[in-house]
């Protein structure tokens, strides 16, 4: 068995886990599934070499993967419970005797939805979601959202412990349910998707992979809800915005939108991504992702970032305000707003957001106020703002693009005084 | 009179018990329950589960709202409850011997008796919630008639579909705040306050012990009652305690 052969075999197996977790753990919960498969994946891996890898792997690996945990709950039960459980268990050993291509993808779509249920808070949805479907180490997941690794433990068992002890159901809910409970699941996987759309110097790779974990995910929920146009759209705003991944740092900087290289946009993605908005609005009025997926999809077009059609983006962003109150989507638009009616008019609208007072620990807010009186020349004010973006900022890369930002305002204005001098 | 005998204390009694100490306080309930119900006043009792695992629910305009966590969000949380029938003698006497009266409070509240048959055994499968009802206390005195008698319908026809379905464990509602008298122990001293244990706004004025598949079919019972409306609801499982019986 050479060292190559070796790492084939635990690829095979890896690929595996994610799919066959999910289906472990409808029938005996999170930590006995992971436990179980991880016997199964050693296993394979002593016994592939020697023995061949057998025609389903995946197959072999969920019926050993099922033996190891039928046993461990032999061993748990107490008496009377082990015999009733033993019952169901051996039923069900059965039922599933024919396991060859055997696919399982429904158990992934139920695993989501267990995630995403609204009886969980929606920040243990997400830290679940990346936990048990996307398979990141809780290391990974407690490093996804700035917290240490105890805390995001504790937070996974809580939400596990509550999934359990409240008999939450591992199950698609009904249909009269679903447009509700869909939302939360489509919420969960932008999350994660923003998540990875924030990069940081030392962590980029890993934010990288949760933008694709949000877009695997929501691969999924097109491919088992076929008919539903709000996860088309999601998968759609999803992919336009990824598109640009390339063109957002340069030498480890970030390039805001307006500078980017437009020549690095992913081309494939943002046709994939228009062609699934196009499906998504053929089937009735638009939901916010596809209005959100839109106003994307008209930046991506524009050969350049004078060219955007604004005027269209401000309609649209007209439309998504009818559907939210959001006063990040209302800061978007001013921001939008400046590229068609000149920087005063955005700044007006920014001013009013920063009085409302909801976005007073929004970074973005004093980003884009900073911005803004940048660009009217207002030097010192900009700094100012600058200033209060960065102390709000936890993200090192978006810290430096603002402090150099900062700079150059603080520079206008002594090149603003030698000018009049 | 019935009355019911809530038990409240700091979650973190509850959670910070080693195995040894939480086996050892599970078997002084397993006791003092055998002892209760062995007089033959007892109606039904309920262990829950920590409040981390609840779920609270609403409607509001025709959409359900549903959250993770308790009602209220305070240090010390319901654990548990008794009911009972007898005097308020009695119901003070067995209140002061629950374990967690010394260090916790013992809400002592009168049952307010419901028309219809007591409900009968539930058959159906699957596990215990209680549907914890929170409300104004000010709610049923500012209804008018046709309000009331409306209001009361409903539950009745919520009690009637649980009760056919087999998944009716138990519903009471509780008397008024100002009849509650809380009850604690303080190194082995029987102390009665008047008053409930916490004076607040919304109040619990009631609450459905039903048997449900999972959490999802309690939120759709849930759903049905009419406090949800105009109230909260909270979810909460019971605990499996057939070991100390």
């Amino acid at each position: 068995m050479t060292v190559e052969a070796q790492g084939t075999l635990a690829d095979v197996v890896r690929a595996e886990r994610r799919r066959l977790v999910a289906t472990l753990v409808r029938r005996y919960g999170f930590d006995l599934a992971e436990e179980a498969f991880d016997a199964a994946a050693l296993a394979a891996l002593e016994q592939w070499p020697l023995e061949g890898v057998p025609a389903s792997p995946r197959a072999w690996l969920l019926a050993v993967a099922r033996r190891r945990a039928i046993d461990r709950v032999r061993q748990q039960a107490t008496a009377s419970a082990a015999r009733e459980e033993l019952l169901a268990l051996s039923r069900e050993e059965g039922e599933s005797a024919d396991l060859d291509a055997a696919d399982f993808p429904d158990d992934r779509l139920r695993l989501l939805f267990t995630c995403c249920h609204p009886a969980i808070a929606r920040e243990a949805q997400v830290a679940l979601a990346l936990r048990w479907l996307s398979g990141l180490s809780t290391d990974d997941v407690a490093r996804a959202f700035c917290v240490t690794t105890s805390t995001m433990a504790q937070r996974l068992s809580r939400a596990k412990a509550k999934i359990e002890a409240a008999g939450i159901p591992c199950e698609v809910p009904e249909r009269s349910e679903l447009p509700e409970r869909l939302e939360a699941v489509l919420e969960v996987i932008y999350a994660i998707g923003s998540e990875g759309h924030v990069a940081t110097s030392g962590e980029a790779l890993l934010r990288l992979d949760l933008a694709e974990e949000a877009l695997r995910l929501a691969e999924l929920v097109v491919t088992l809800l076929p008919g539903s146009a709000p996860a088309r759209a999601l998968l759609a705003l999803l992919l336009l915005v990824h598109a640009r991944r390339e063109a957002r740092l340069a030498a480890g900087e970030l390039v805001p939108l307006e500078e980017q290289d437009r020549s690095r946009w992913d081309g494939g993605a943002i046709a994939r991504g228009r062609t699934l908005l196009t499906e998504s609005l053929a089937s009735g009025p638009p939901s916010a992702w596809a209005i959100e997926a839109a106003i994307q999809a008209l930046h991506d077009e524009a050969p350049d970032h004078s060219r955007t059609d604004f005027a269209q983006v401000l309609v649209l962003y007209g439309l998504l305000r009818e559907t939210t109150d959001s006063p990040v989507v209302a800061l978007a638009e001013s921001v939008a707003r400046a590229w068609v009616h000149g920087a005063e008019v955005g700044l007006r609208g920014v001013l009013e957001l920063e009085r409302g007072g909801q976005l007073a620990r929004h970074p973005g807010l004093f980003a884009a106020k900073a911005d803004l009186l940048r660009r009217l020349g207002r030097g010192p004010e900009a700094a100012v703002a600058y200033r209060e973006a960065i102390s709000l900022t936890a993200n090192e890369v978006e810290r430096r693009f603002l402090a150099r930002r900062c700079a150059e305002a603080a520079g206008q204005s002594i090149g603003g005084k030698l000018d009049r001098g | 009179m019935r009355y019911v005998l809530m038990i409240h204390a700091a979650e973190t009694r509850f959670s910070r018990r080693s195995p040894a100490e939480a086996e050892s306080v599970m078997g002084a309930y397993g006791a003092y329950t055998k002892e209760l119900f062995a007089g033959g006043n007892a109606g039904d009792c309920a262990a829950l589960e920590a409040t981390t695992t609840a779920t609270t629910v609403q409607v509001r305009d025709g959409k359900r709202a549903v959250k993770d966590g308790p009602f209220a969000e305070t240090r010390e949380q319901l654990g548990g409850y008794y009911s009972l029938s007898g005097t308020e003698a009695e119901a003070l006497a067995w209140a002061a011997r629950i374990p967690d009266a010394e260090g916790g409070t013992v809400e002592v509240r009168p049952l307010v008796d419901m028309p219809g048959p007591p409900p009968p055994v539930a058959t159906a499968p699957g596990k215990d919630f209680l549907l914890f009802i929170y409300e104004a206390a000010s709610r049923w005195g500012t209804m008018s008639e046709a309000e009331r008698a409306e209001t009361l319908a409903r539950y009745l026809a919520f009690g009637k579909e649980l009760r056919e379905a087999g998944q009716m464990v138990a519903g009471e509602r509780l008397g008024p705040t100002a009849a509650a008298k809380s009850v604690s122990r303080v190194r082995g001293d029987r102390v009665v306050r008047d008053g409930p244990f916490a004076e607040t706004r919304e109040q619990l004025g009631g609450y459905w012990r039903v048997r449900a598949r999972d959490l999802d079919e309690a939120i759709a019972m849930a759903v049905k009652l009419p406090a949800a409306e105009t109230g909260s609801i909270e979810i909460r499982p019971v605990m499996d305690t057939s070991r100390y019986a």
